[in-house]
C-alpha cells in the first residue's frame, strides 16, 4: 500500500511540470545570494559554507513542507484514504519517505556542486553530505507532522516555518558539528551517531504524531 | 453489469439517534433520528447551508457528533465505517495529470478490485476518455468518474452528495439505473439531492432539513 | 480535582472564589517581594545592584517552564479525555507563558549588558528560551488560524505534547553546543547561590508570578466560557428533520 502511494507521489511530481524542481532552484539562489551578500571571498565564505548549505537545504525543505498534504487535503483525496480502510501511519510513513526522495535527495545530490562555489574541500562536501542524509529522515518527519496539523490552513506558509523551527535546532546543531569534527574523527565522530538517534526519535514520535494529527482533521 | 454488482449477502446498515452535529462550532442540526439498511434508498432534501453535506460526512464518520450517536453495522456487529461506506463527495478527488484509466487503477488497487476496472469506466461511459488526464475532463465527466469510483469499491452503502449535479440527460438515466442496479444487489444509498427524490421503483425514503421555527426552540 | 472542576458550572462557582483571592494574594506578595529584590536585599559582591535584574528575571524563566509544563498537562488531559475545559485552560496558560518568555528574554538581554557587556550573548540558556518563545508563537498561532474549535485543540494538545517531548532534546543540543563555543566563562544567570538573602525574595519573586499565572490563566478561562455561553444563545436554532416514505 505503501509503495503504491510514494510511485502515486513521484509520478505527480515528475507530471507537475518541473514544480518539484522549485525546492532545488531556491537552494541555487539561496546559496548564489549568500555568496554575493558575504563579497565573494573564499577565505570568508569557506569556514561557514556547510552552515550556508544547511540552512539553504533546510529552508528550502520547509518551503515545501506545506505541499505534502495540501493537495490531497483540498480535494478529497485524504477523506477517500479514510474511507479505504488505509492506515493513517502508513499513510505519513509513505509521506515522509516521498518527502525526502523529492524535495531533500535531489538537495543532497546537488551539494558538491555549491561546494564549488565555496571552492570547499572534499572531504568537508563529503561531511556536509553524509550529516545531512542522516538528518533527512527527521527533516521529512517534522515537515510531515506540521504538514498535518496546518492541512487546509491557507495561511500555512509561514507558520509551518515558525512551528517546525524548534524541532530543527538540535539538527542544525549537531549536523554542523558533525562537518567540523569529521576531520578529526572522520564518520565515528559522536555527532553523526546523535543524528541517526535524532532521525530515530522523530520516527517514533513524529510519525504516529502526524498520524494523529490527520486523524484529527478527518474526525 | 452483473460483474460489476455482484450480490451483497450480508446486511449492513447506519443508524443514527437523536443526532446533532455541528461545524465552525455552529450547531447546523439536532434530533435526528433514522435507520438506513441495505436495500433502501435514503434521499436528504433541504435548502443550501443547511447542513446537508454535514450530516453526509457524519454519516461518512467524518465528524464527530456534538449529541446522539451513529453506528455502523454489518452483519448486526458494529464495525468502522471504511468497512461498510463509500463516499462520492462534491469534490472529485482526481488528480488533473493522472490518466482515468491511471486514476481509477490506483483506488482499485487499494480496494483490491482490479479487474473491474475497465468494466466500471465502460458502464460510466468513459471508456473513450481512459487515456485523457482527468484535468482535461468536463464537470459532467469528472461525476461519471466518481461514480466509477464508487462502483470498484464495492463497498454496500453509497453515499452521494449531489450525484447528477452538471450530468446530462443521458448521465442522469445511467446514474439512476446505477443506483437501482446497486439496491437490487442488496446494497443501500444516502443520496443528497436537490432534484426531486425518484421512487425509481424502489423501497425509498426521504428525509427533509428545515429551518426549526424561533419559538419552537425557546 | 481535575473531574470536580470538569463542569464549566462548577467552575465559575470555584473561580468566583479562588479568582479574586489569587489576585490578592499575588498583589501582596509583587509588593512583598519587589521591596525585598529592590530594597531589602544587599547588592551582589561583584555585581552591584545590577544583581536585582535577577530577581525578575529568574522567577520569569521558571514561570514560563511552569505554564509549558501546566499546558502539556491539560493538553494531554484534552487529547485523552477530550475535555472541553482542558483544551481552554491550555489556550489560557499559552499567552501568559509567552508573556514570561519574552520577560525573560528581555531581562536576560539586559542582564547581558550589564554583565558582559552584550545585549545579545548565545548562551545557552538564552537560546533555549528563545527557542521556547517560537514553540510558544506556534502554539498560539494555530490556535488562531484553525476556525474548528475543538479540531483546533487537538491538534494543539498534539503541538503541545511535542514540543514538550522535544524541549530536552533541544536544551540538551542548545548546552553542547554552548559549551562547545564559549570563549570566556561568564557568570551565569540563575545560579544565585544559597544565601537566604538572595533565596527569600527570589522565592517571594517566583511564588507571585506563579499566582499572577494562576490569576490570568483563571480569569481568561472564565471569560471563554462565558463567550461560549453567549455564543450558544446567539446561534440561529438548529435544524431538525422530517421523514417520510416515498
Amino acid at each position: 500500500m505503501s509503495v503504491s502511494l510514494i510511485k502515486r507521489d513521484i509520478i505527480l511530481a515528475l507530471r507537475s511540470g518541473g514544480a518539484w524542481l522549485y525546492g532545488l532552484f531556491f537552494f541555487g539562489v539561496f546559496i548564489a545570494l549568500s555568496a554575493i551578500a558575504l563579497g565573494g571571498s573564499h577565505e570568508l565564505m569557506r569556514p561557514i559554507a556547510p552552515a550556508l548549505i544547511w540552512l539553504a537545504l533546510i529552508f528550502s525543505a520547509m518551503l515545501s513542507f506545506p505541499s505534502i498534504f495540501s493537495s490531497d487535503f483540498d480535494d478529497g483525496t485524504l477523506v477517500q484514504f479514510k474511507l479505504s480502510g488505509m492506515s493513517l501511519l502508513s499513510l505519513c510513513i509513505a509521506k515522509a519517505i516521498s518527502f525526502t526522495m523529492l524535495s531533500i535527495l535531489p538537495l543532497i545530490i546537488s551539494v558538491p556542486i555549491a561546494a564549488l562555489f565555496f571552492d570547499l574541500p572534499a572531504h568537508v562536501t563529503f561531511a556536509c553530505m553524509i550529516s545531512l542524509c542522516l538528518a533527512a529522515p527527521a527533516i521529512a518527519i517534522y515537515g510531515t507532522l506540521a504538514a498535518a496539523i496546518l492541512a487546509g490552513r491557507r495561511s500555512g506558509g509561514f507558520l509551518i516555518v515558525l512551528m517546525t523551527t524548534p524541532f530543527l535546532v538540535p539538527l542544525l546543531i549537531f549536523g554542523l558539528e558533525a562537518v567540523s569534527d569529521y576531520k578529526a574523527e572522520g564518520l565515528g565522530a559522536l555527532e553523526f551517531r546523535v543524528l541517526i538517534g535524532l532521525s530515530l526519535i522523530g520516527a517514533s514520535v513524529g510519525l504516529p504524531a502526524a498520524a494523529a494529527a490527520l486523524k484529527a482533521q478527518l474526525e | 453489469m452483473s460483474k460489476l454488482f455482484p450480490k451483497i449477502n450480508s446486511i449492513a446498515g447506519v443508524s443514527v439517534d437523536a443526532l446533532a452535529l455541528s461545524r465552525g462550532g455552529i450547531e447546523l442540526f439536532r434530533d435526528i433520528t433514522v435507520r438506513i439498511a441495505s436495500e433502501e434508498i435514503l434521499w436528504i432534501h433541504g435548502g443550501n447551508g443547511i447542513g446537508k453535506t454535514t450530516l453526509l460526512e457524519g454519516l461518512c464518520g467524518l465528524l464527530r457528533p456534538d449529541r446522539g450517536r451513529i453506528e455502523w453495522r454489518r452483519e448486526h456487529a458494529p464495525c468502522q465505517p471504511s468497512d461498510i461506506i463509500a463516499y462520492q463527495p462534491h469534490l472529485s478527488f482526481a488528480k488533473a495529470v493522472m490518466s482515468t484509466h491511471e486514476e481509477l487503477t490506483f483506488w482499485a488497487k487499494l480496494h483490491g478490485t482490479k479487474a473491474l476496472i475497465d468494466s466500471a469506466l465502460d458502464n460510466v461511459g468513459l471508456t473513450p476518455k481512459s487515456h485523457v488526464p482527468c484535468g482535461k475532463l468536463s464537470a459532467g465527466q469528472k461525476r461519471r468518474l466518481a461514480l466509477a469510483k464508487l462502483i470498484i469499491s464495492q463497498k454496500p452503502i453509497w453515499i452521494m452528495d449531489e450525484p447528477t449535479a452538471a450530468i446530462d440527460k443521458t448521465g442522469r438515466d445511467m446514474v439512476d439505473a446505477l443506483i437501482r442496479a446497486h439496491i437490487e444487489r442488496g446494497g443501500g444509498a444516502i443520496i443528497a439531492s436537490h432534484n426531486p427524490a425518484r421512487a425509481l421503483g424502489l423501497k425509498v425514503r426521504k428525509l427533509t432539513l428545515e429551518a426549526a421555527s424561533l419559538e419552537g426552540t425557546r | 480535582m481535575i473531574n470536580f472542576l470538569a463542569n464549566p458550572a462548577r467552575f465559575l462557582k470555584v473561580s468566583k472564589i479562588a479568582t479574586p483571592l489569587m489576585g490578592w494574594a499575588c498583589l501582596a506578595a509583587f509588593t512583598y517581594g519587589l521591596w525585598l529584590a529592590l530594597f531589602a536585599s544587599p547588592p551582589a559582591v561583584d555585581h552591584g545592584h545590577g544583581v536585582r535584574i535577577m530577581y525578575i528575571h529568574v522567577p520569569a524563566a521558571w514561570c514560563a517552564l511552569l505554564a509549558y509544563a501546566l499546558l502539556t498537562i491539560a493538553s494531554l488531559i484534552s487529547f485523552i479525555w477530550r475535555h472541553p475545559l482542558a483544551d481552554v485552560a491550555a489556550r489560557s496558560l499559552a499567552v501568559p507563558g509567552m508573556a514570561f518568555t519574552f520577560l525573560a528574554l528581555f531581562t536576560g538581554s539586559l542582564w547581558g549588558k550589564f554583565a558582559w557587556g552584550t545585549w545579545w550573548e548565545w548562551d545557552g540558556r538564552m537560546t533555549s528560551v528563545l527557542v521556547l518563545l517560537f514553540i510558544y508563537m506556534g502554539y498560539l498561532a494555530l490556535w488562531q488560524v484553525t476556525p474548528d474549535h475543538r479540531r483546533a485543540a487537538r491538534l494543539a494538545s498534539i503541538l503541545a505534547m511535542i514540543g514538550f517531548i522535544n524541549i530536552p532534546i533541544i536544551k540538551f543540543s542548545v548546552d553542547w553546543w554552548d559549551s562547545l563555543h564559549q570563549t570566556a566563562t561568564y557568570s551565569s544567570p540563575g545560579a544565585p547561590g544559597t544565601s537566604p538573602e538572595i533565596f527569600l525574595p527570589l522565592l517571594t519573586m517566583a511564588l507571585a508570578y506563579s499566582l499572577l499565572l494562576g490569576w490570568l490563566s483563571f480569569r481568561s478561562v472564565e471569560a471563554e466560557i462565558i463567550r461560549n455561553r453567549a455564543q450558544r444563545e446567539k446561534n440561529a436554532p438548529a435544524a431538525t428533520a422530517t421523514i417520510e416514505a416515498l
